[in-house]
């Protein structure tokens, strides 16, 4: 495989200097230079490899408090000096139409470097190697049900960035990620069933252990084909859910993550992906239980959504956006922080690329674990639904009004968990979920997602997880 | 060697192509595509950000021996060590049996030129923005928030299959949301290819007046109803049927309408067609990725499913012609058309006893692509129809459904197309108001 390209940092401080000599009062620049290796196999089929070795910057700068944010893939210097002028123009003529003018939070300066230990380096895999992972898989995979259709691609990249900004501070950081993802469509008897299974890291090739992931995998499609076949009709009326940590998960992120974003809170995000119903008044309010605790850590080793410090240069840390049922913190940028009057920012700006502008964003957000064993929690359900994991999922764009159909589901009779349940409904509103919970296990698990914000989009790899969790009196959704 | 950097930019892609067959490939087709896009954001009445992106990209397609191969290149400087690279690779890629090859021959093609105003724009862009804001809050919004584009890029195209082209295309966009202190909200957009027909004052001023009609709406009813949908939304609908015609789509399990050809999927209102050739369409192409010309396809007529989308692979193996819609990996859209029918919105509107009338929708998610089912999230101004007349806004509800249910039970198409492309609707598709009977309505239980 090619390798890394050396960044040319003397580049990104031109871009700095440039912009501070053409009037900008705050300018940084962001480059990036990437390889990236995939194979996408269709029903067994090796369908295409891509790959690419790419690089590129970006500035961004403040001038008379409006931003202007330009791009380019050629790190030259004349074509770096033109996107620099037109950052500086563009953030000029942005304070033409401005009621408030733009400032950002008073940060530390950093200065370092940071990397993922590697033991085998993506960029050292041949494709043969990504072939024979990947093929192990799939025959797995068809091996576990009907299958009628399959696909299955793996994405892997190692991103070299350096980040610069007129504030001194210069952080340098080589992070690789694999991504593994499959749609594998079930069908028997005139019944079909589907699951969307993703898989992802920031770490090695060592990942990719091809009896591990396909051991994965291939279970959670057995189950899938056990629901489908044996599934019954879920119960009518009040009755308990334990929620597996898939669930847990994408609730964490879609009603606790998201309308903690603080550039959601002051409208930034309205016209696309919407506001919250959290306003910045309810701080320290109560929205769920006594257990109900969610946090954001960007900094676990080897997380989907790891990183050191964010694309802003600011130290990343957890936060703890509920504590013990009170909205604790929100996430934010240094914009959002300085126009909340929250001090310092708490480093959740990212941007999926460098022709993208770091916005508020999750990393790895969780609930956190509690002191029960995950089979205490079943002991005192008499009637209830054991929602493991699920599929179709969505939540309004105020993050009020959510909704998780299960995919391996089973009633729980008597405290003891007995026949598979098809497509619980869970459609309720953000405070009555976290409000439910009375109960949380001490295990912790994660999942691999994809999180899509901004304009244009921007996909950037985000964990989800969290322990089992008990929840009382849930009237599920009516199936059409 | 050859000296890349000394070529003309139109000349680079027949170059690579002609090298990569020197160097043993079997199929090559090259793209070198610039464009230069500029957006303006805005919220909360003010500009929160203004960006300029500028690229370059050369993407190579490489066949040898039926191992498929892809990549990407923004410095033809680097262009023979990435040859050199997907060469090498070659030999270390199973055969992909599946493969048909590309089209072949020479192909005469229309005229895709873009827009030369675009491309110089700037303080004009700052003018719209401003006029957005203005409409809205004239409308009576108290906040208005949203983003305005402009984009203009060309493209020169080779492949070894013989065809040859260029093409450039240009065009301007806005999205308007509209907001009132009373829980209400409107949103509107606009899509054309030059600033002759862009009006972003009309869009904001829709924007605020579908705020402030909405005011003050309460939760709304679950059960079965009759929907009146707005071209918005029902572009969404659309986005997804016209994506499940993909025979791409249908390979990989991703589609409703596996296995439909010559059934009656819809209702005999609903006539669907994908169309490149359409000089309006912000996806008007003169070629596909095989440099096979655009035209317009009849994806289901009178409800009937008429065939799928295809490039050369797909359709030999469906035992058809590619309909010039390669993706060389995966055939897809270039724009979707709902036929219009004869009523007007209002025509729509009255002839629902006890129902909706919805204007947008986000976070359209399946729970199955194959069977359809799916729900989405009505948002911004959702009024009830009652006796045939709008009544009170509404809210907090969700449509749970199946795709099949929702395109079978179209009752009648409005005679006012649109054309939708924003964040919730990728592809840029025409759509009228639409009714539909019947359509499944929950909310939170608790």
């Amino acid at each position: 495989m090619s390798e890394q390209e050396n960044l040319d940092r003397d580049l990104a401080e031109l871009a700095v200097n440039e912009a501070l000599d053409a009037g900008a009062e705050y300018a940084e620049a962001r480059m990036e230079s990437g390889i990236t290796n995939g194979l996408l196999l269709k029903n067994g089929n090796p369908e295409i490899s891509g790959f690419e070795t790419y690089s590129g910057m970006c500035v961004r700068v403040l001038v008379h408090g409006g931003m202007g944010f330009a791009t380019t893939d050629r790190l030259e210097r004349e074509v770096v000096r033109e996107r620099v002028q037109t950052a500086v123009r563009m953030a000029k003529a942005s304070s033409r139409v401005m009621e408030n003018r733009i400032i950002l939070s008073d940060e530390p300066t950093h200065v370092l470097d940071y990397s993922v230990p590697q033991k085998k380096r993506i960029t050292d895999v041949e494709l043969t190697e990504i072939v024979e992972a990947l093929t192990h898989i799939d025959k797995a995979m068809n091996e576990a049900a009907p299958l009628v259709s399959r696909y299955i691609q793996l994405g892997m990249g190692e991103k070299t960035k350096y980040f610069t900004n007129s504030d001194d501070s210069k952080i340098g950081s080589v992070i690789p990620r694999i991504v593994l993802f499959s749609i594998p469509t079930i069908m028997e008897e005139g019944k079909i069933s589907q699951a969307m299974i993703q898989r992802g890291v920031s770490m090695g090739w060592e990942y990719m252990d091809p009896v591990k992931r396909s051991e994965e995998i291939c279970h959670e499609i057995a189950m899938t084909y056990k629901n489908m076949r044996e599934g019954v009709k879920a119960p009518a009326g009040k009755i308990d859910m334990i929620l597996g940590p898939e669930v847990v998960g994408i609730a964490a992120h879609e009603s606790c993550g998201h309308p903690y974003e603080a550039d959601r809170i002051s409208g930034r995000e309205a016209a696309q992906a919407g506001e919250s119903f959290v306003s910045a008044g309810m701080l320290g309010t109560r929205i769920g239980s006594e257990v109900a605790t969610v946090i954001d850590d960007p900094t676990i080793e080897n997380s989907y959504g790891f990183y050191l410090y964010d694309d802003e240069g600011v130290k990343a840390r957890p936060k703890v956006l509920i504590k013990n049922g009170i909205i604790n913190e929100f996430l934010h940028n240094r914009e959002t922080s300085a126009s909340m009057d929250m001090g310092t920012s708490n480093a959740a700006a990212r941007a999926n690329s460098f022709d993208r502008e770091a916005i508020v964003r999750m990393s790895n957000t969780f609930v956190q674990p509690g002191d029960h064993q995950v089979e205490e929690l079943f002991e005192d359900v008499k009637l209830g639904v054991y929602m493991k994991n699920f599929m179709e999922w969505n939540i309004d764009d105020k993050r009020y009004n959510q909704r998780y159909i299960g995919r391996e589901a089973y009633l729980i009779e008597n405290g003891k968990v007995t026949t598979p349940v098809k497509a619980p409904i869970l459609e309720l509103t953000t405070p009555a979920f976290w409000s439910a919970i009375d109960a949380v296990a001490k295990d912790l698990d994660f999942s691999a997602a994809t999180c899509g914000k901004g304009e244009p989009s921007q996909g950037v790899p985000v964990y989800t997880g969290g322990p089992h969790l008990r929840m009382r009196n849930i009237t599920l959704g009516v199936p059409q | 060697m050859t000296d890349w950097l000394r070529l003309p930019t139109g000349a680079i892609p027949e170059a690579v192509v002609k090298r990569a067959l020197e160097m043993g490939a079997d199929d090559v087709v090259v793209t070198l595509a610039t464009d230069e896009t500029k957006q303006i954001r805005f919220a909360n009445n003010s500009i929160t950000v203004s960006k300029s992106w500028s690229s370059r990209n050369i993407s190579i397609f490489l066949v040898r021996d039926k191992r498929i191969l892809a990549t990407n290149v923004n410095d033809p400087a680097k262009l023979d060590r990435a040859l050199e690279d997907i060469m090498k690779r070659t030999d270390m890629m199973p055969q992909n049996l599946d493969y048909g090859g590309i089209a072949k021959g020479k192909y005469a093609y229309r005229k895709n030129v873009p827009d030369r105003e675009v491309a110089g724009m700037v303080e004009e862009l700052y003018d719209g923005v401003q006029a957005a804001i203005n409409g809205a809050r004239d409308a009576g919004a108290a906040r208005v928030a949203g983003v305005l584009y402009s984009s203009a890029s060309e493209a020169h195209y080779a492949s070894s299959g013989g065809p040859t082209g260029e093409y450039g295309s240009s065009s301007m966009e806005i999205s308007v949301r509209a907001m009132t202190p009373h829980s209400s909200s409107g949103h509107m957009v606009q899509s054309v290819t030059g600033p002759k027909k862009f009006t972003p004052e009309k869009v904001g001023t829709e924007a605020g007046e579908l705020a402030v009609q909405s005011a003050n709406p309460q939760i709304g009813k679950e059960g079965k109803f009759d929907v009146v949908f707005s071209p918005m939304i029902f572009a969404n609908v659309l986005d997804h049927v016209g994506g499940a015609c993909s025979a791409g789509s249908v390979d990989m399990g991703l589609s409703f309408l596996k296995d439909m050809v010559g059934k009656e999927v819809a209702s005999k209102h609903f006539n669907l067609y994908d169309d490149g050739s359409d000089p309006e369409s912000l996806g008007s192409i003169p070629f596909d990725e095989e440099g096979v010309p655009t035209r317009k396809n009849i994806l289901i007529e009178k409800g009937v499913l008429k065939g799928y989308l295809h490039n050369t692979s797909t359709a030999k193996r469906y035992g058809t012609e590619t309909t010039g819609n390669a993706g060389i990996v995966f055939p897809g859209n270039w724009a979707v058309y709902l036929e219009p029918g004869h009523e007007t919105k209002e025509s729509l509107i009255s002839k629902v006893d006890d129902g909706y009338y919805m204007t947008n929708t986000w976070y359209t998610r399946f729970q199955n692509y194959q069977t359809g089912d799916f729900s989405t999230i009505p948002r911004d101004a959702i009024f009830r129809i009652k006796n045939g007349k709008l009544d009170s806004p509404m809210k907090d509800i969700r449509i749970s459904e199946n795709m099949l249910n929702i395109i079978r039970n179209v009752k009648a198409v409005g005679n006012d197309p649109m054309q939708v492309h924003w964040w919730e609707v990728e592809t840029p598709v025409f759509s009228p108001h639409v009714l539909v009977e019947g359509v499944n309505i929950t909310r939170s239980t608790q």
